[in-house]
């Protein structure tokens, strides 16, 4: 639970602003999860060069929040760091877990936040970020007007391969509903039915299965289709690509929002 | 209209046969039919509305309900003041995105870009015309094409099919016609025989400054996993950038300065050429990989990291 370069920094609600992010735990079984954050990256002009920050994070498992733990503060020099083996004990090792972060910021800098993974057996790391939600309080008009409940995957190469995953977080005290599409380029769409994850959960869907009628399509075409889900609110969603030989995850990453001009 | 508890509940997916499938009101459940029925039944927004409750519980359709009946919203919503629903999902746009391709004849790149449209906005013509790009690492075209994109398509580009010498780095440009509603973004997907790992495209970070989330140590280093950088220009001037080793326990650094010409690309080896010799010469310590690029946070080098699991043949990729 080490962090960095705590310098005395003291939480001044004047001067902070607060991030709410999302992500998803691999299961701590499979993959041993990092977080390691510097706030200097954005430490920059038009920023400012300077400032203060407190990283608070909640770890969900099933709906249940099992751990909170707050980061020693740091500066611009320093660096939040810590590693989910710490919780290991806590945790059910095969199950996900989802993570709800809290980070409080100089108001004129933003920040970001990436976990890092390792796979046990295979020594394969990936890197995926956080994303940001709203927290508890919904803000519906914003979700419709950017079209924020509506993301989306382009290419879809699942194959003998690769399994391709869609897995939903939701940081929501409320259940989450959502709806995935593909696009198929001979001008198909396809549709599930309606889905729901519960509060402060996961759901992860092989889309070979939520297709199947249309898997035969999708192999065939080689990747020439996109993905999209709809939701409620605004939804947090990676795409995840199962190798499956191996059964090792080498892509995880954000699915992409509507870009309204 | 509101289907049944049983119809709230998971349904097996289906095939949709059109639009009339999409699901526009969350809250309700409720369809593009099903509103188009009542809309034909009652002749406004605001009927439908007090007649279904679409739009007045999360308000999370309203837009896709202006776009579906072509009219304002009925009550005190701020479409007004930005419209971005219209009766067309055609807008003018220019739309330019860039990332970093590499064909080595084991790792191969391809690019997917989509011209899906939201479900909910129903039958929008976004017929779209494209034009894509691919530079060398020295910023030489390689190849530009023109194309259109119909509507609900993915384009897609790959390296496997195109004949140019290999080992290849550099990076694709793509410039999407129409800038809104579509999903006008595109990823890229780098595969051999045995992985494939993707990310989007990574032009105008906004980032001068970014650090690899990894800590690198002796024990890493020995590991099965190489760490590579795919750098890119994707600006009309040459960027000045160092590359750093940071210690992480003490501070110290071990700094590369560099540059980069316009659009010019660069493959960097970082575990044998940055943390080697920075764990050579502090053998304890543990070590992460800045990119500072000298310059504002409009124009900064491009970033993303390859892993590549030596014993398994496992590459893994994002962007920083």
């Amino acid at each position: 639970m080490d962090s960095q370069s705590s310098v005395g920094a003291k939480y001044d609600p004047a001067r902070m602003d607060v991030l709410r992010f999302a992500s998803y735990i691999l299961p701590p079984a499979e993959y041993q999860t990092n977080l390691l954050n510097f706030p200097i990256t954005n430490c920059h002009e038009p920023y400012g060069t300077k400032g203060d920050f407190f990283l608070t994070l909640n770890i969900y498992q099933a709906g249940e929040r099992f751990a909170r733990i707050d980061l020693p503060a740091c500066n611009q020099d320093g660096f939040f760091e810590f590693n989910f083996d710490d919780l290991f004990e806590l945790l059910q090792p095969h199950s996900p877990a989802i993570m709800i972060a809290q980070y409080s910021h100089e108001k004129d800098i933003p920040v970001e936040l990436y976990l890092s993974n390792t796979h046990r057996r295979t020594g394969t790391y990936i890197a995926y970020p956080t994303l940001a939600f709203m927290g508890d309080v919904l803000y519906p008009d914003f979700h419709a007007t950017q079209l924020e409940n509506t993301l989306f995957w382009p290419g879809l190469p699942t194959n003998d391969q690769t399994e391709a995953e869609m897995i939903v977080v939701n940081p929501y005290k409320l259940k989450l509903e959502y709806q995935l599409s593909v696009f198929l380029n001979d001008q198909r769409r396809a549709q599930s039915g309606i889905f729901s994850v519960d509060a402060y959960s996961a759901r992860t869907h092989k889309l070979s299965q939520v297709f199947h009628e249309e898997y035969p399509a999708l192999m065939a075409a080689g990747g020439e289709a996109s993905v999209c889900i709809g939701a409620q609110y605004k939804v947090v969603a990676f795409m995840s690509m199962r190798q499956r030989g191996s059964n090792v995850i080498t892509t995880m990453d954000h699915l992409h929002t509507y870009q309204l001009v | 209209m509101t289907l049944s508890e049983s119809e709230r509940l998971e349904t097996a997916p289906t095939q949709c046969s059109g639009e009339e499938d999409s699901l526009v009101c969350y809250c309700h459940r409720l369809t593009t039919g099903m509103l188009k029925s009542v809309h034909a039944k009652l002749g406004s927004l605001k009927a439908v509305e007090d007649a279904t409750g679409a739009g007045k519980a999360c308000t999370g359709c309203k837009v896709i309900l202006q776009s579906l009946f072509g009219e304002a919203a009925s009550d005190d919503y701020h479409l007004d003041e930005s419209p971005v629903v219209g009766s067309t999902c055609k807008k003018p746009g220019n739309r330019l995105m860039k990332g970093f391709i590499v064909a080595d004849g084991n790792l191969e790149s391809t690019v997917y870009s989509s011209n899906g449209i939201a479900p909910q906005l129903g039958n929008c013509d976004a017929d779209t015309p494209i034009e894509y790009l691919l530079l060398d690492h020295r910023g030489v075209p390689v190849l530009h094409r023109k194309s259109t994109l119909k509507t609900n398509q993915t384009f897609v580009f790959d390296t496997r099919k195109e004949d140019f010498p290999r080992p290849f780095y550099g990076q694709f440009m793509l410039i999407f016609g129409r800038s809104n509603y579509g999903a006008s973004r595109f990823n890229i997907y780098w595969g051999n025989k045995n992985s494939v790992s993707a990310t989007h495209e990574n032009s105008n970070t906004g980032r001068p400054r970014v650090v690899l989330p990894l800590a690198v140590d002796r024990k890493f280093l020995a590991g099965s996993s190489k760490i590579h950088l795919g750098l890119m220009n994707p600006h009309q001037a040459t960027i000045k950038f160092s590359i750093t080793a940071r210690d992480l326990d003490t501070q110290g650094e071990i700094t590369w300065e560099t540059e980069l010409p316009q659009y010019c690309s660069m493959w960097v080896n970082a575990s044998d050429y940055l943390f080697k010799p920075a764990l050579e010469a502090r053998p304890d310590s543990r070590f992460v990989i800045e990119v500072r690029s000298k310059t504002d946070m409009h124009n900064a080098i491009s970033v993303y990291f390859f892993l590549h699991n030596q014993e398994n043949d496992l590459w893994t990729v994002n962007h920083l």
